[in-house]
């Protein structure tokens, strides 16, 4: 199999979001660029998401691990620094507790799609412990700050939000369902998992944990989210990291 | 005499042999659009 460390930006084509090639750094570099043309035959480009060109040249595309590699410390480096965290949407704003209305919140920025799909698998982990109450489900007692029981509270709430708003048929049954109000529809859509009820206490204080855990190994201390803004440059290489999401199967239909 | 004693039993379930795995009854969310992945990582709300 080819990884992206061999791979070269291809034509106004992103990395697929299942490649499960290793490399924590590289991973998130992989889904900041994609190739392009110049006006000029014979020339290709590299461009950011935003169209900025930052490689051109008249011989064949580097790979990602080349192109990183000339970016980190080169006259590149701020054009992967100073990104915000969480994708545009109009009148996004940060809560410090649960509001009484339902805001939706922004997604992360695209690149930071292993650190999505992580918290994710953090709470299908979790949801074991429903079916399975002898399921050892640690949260993470050092190398954090602490979390404090409004801090799980906002969480939980932060991920029901979401969760509520796209219900699925069980695998093999079909395709994608649509938001249906969250209820279990004749059509066999299942409800989302009803975090707070179904989960004990020290299971939602372990996402909780983990979440944490989870923002600061790409790099997103809890300074780092109070700027809203990211560096690829503070994601750790890690050059062995693979995405569980692709070590258990996830997303191609296992 | 002393008087008998019980000892309580947790049952104790192992995945895969659960009768009514949770997945029957909930979305995985796993399974969601990676749009909703990266959303349900909620960016608002401090890590």
């Amino acid at each position: 199999m080819t990884t992206l460390a061999e791979m070269r930006p291809v034509h106004n084509t992103w990395v697929d979001w299942d490649d499960p090639s290793p490399g924590r750094r590289l991973r998130v570099f992989a889904r900041l660029i994609h190739g392009d043309t110049s006006d000029y035959e014979h020339r290709v480009q590299v461009r950011t998401h935003d169209g900025m060109v930052v490689w051109e040249g008249d011989r064949d595309m580097p790979t990602f691990a080349e192109l990183m590699a000339m970016f980190d410390g080169g006259l590149q480096h701020d054009a992967f620094s100073g990104m915000t965290v969480a994708g545009y949407k109009p009148g996004f704003q940060t809560l410090s507790a649960i509001p009484e209305n339902r805001p939706t919140s922004a997604g992360l920025h695209m690149a930071l799609q292993d650190l999505g799909d992580e918290i994710q698998e953090d709470i299908s982990e979790a949801c074991q412990t429903i079916t399975n109450p002898g399921y050892y489900f640690p949260g993470v007692p050092d190398g954090i700050e602490p979390v404090s029981d409004d801090q799980v509270r906002l969480v939980i709430w932060g991920l029901q939000r979401v969760l509520d708003k796209e219900t699925r048929y069980h695998k093999g049954e079909g395709t994608i369902a649509y938001y249906d109000g969250g209820g279990l529809t004749t059509s066999g859509r299942r409800p989302a998992v009803p975090l707070a009820d179904v989960l004990a206490w020290p299971v939602q204080r372990a996402i909780a944990e983990r979440r944490r855990l989870r923002y600061q190994q790409w790099g997103i201390t809890r300074d780092v989210w109070k700027r809203q803004t990211w560096s690829l440059w503070d994601v750790p290489l890690d050059a062995d990291y693979e995405p569980r999401r692709a070590l258990l199967g996830h997303g191609r239909g296992a | 005499m002393p008087a008998p004693t019980t000892t309580p039993t947790t049952p104790v379930i192992t995945p895969g042999t659960s009768p009514h795995p949770w997945q029957e009854t909930y979305t995985d969310p796993a399974e969601i659009c990676p749009n909703q992945r990266r959303e349900t990582a909620s960016p608002d709300i401090e890590p």
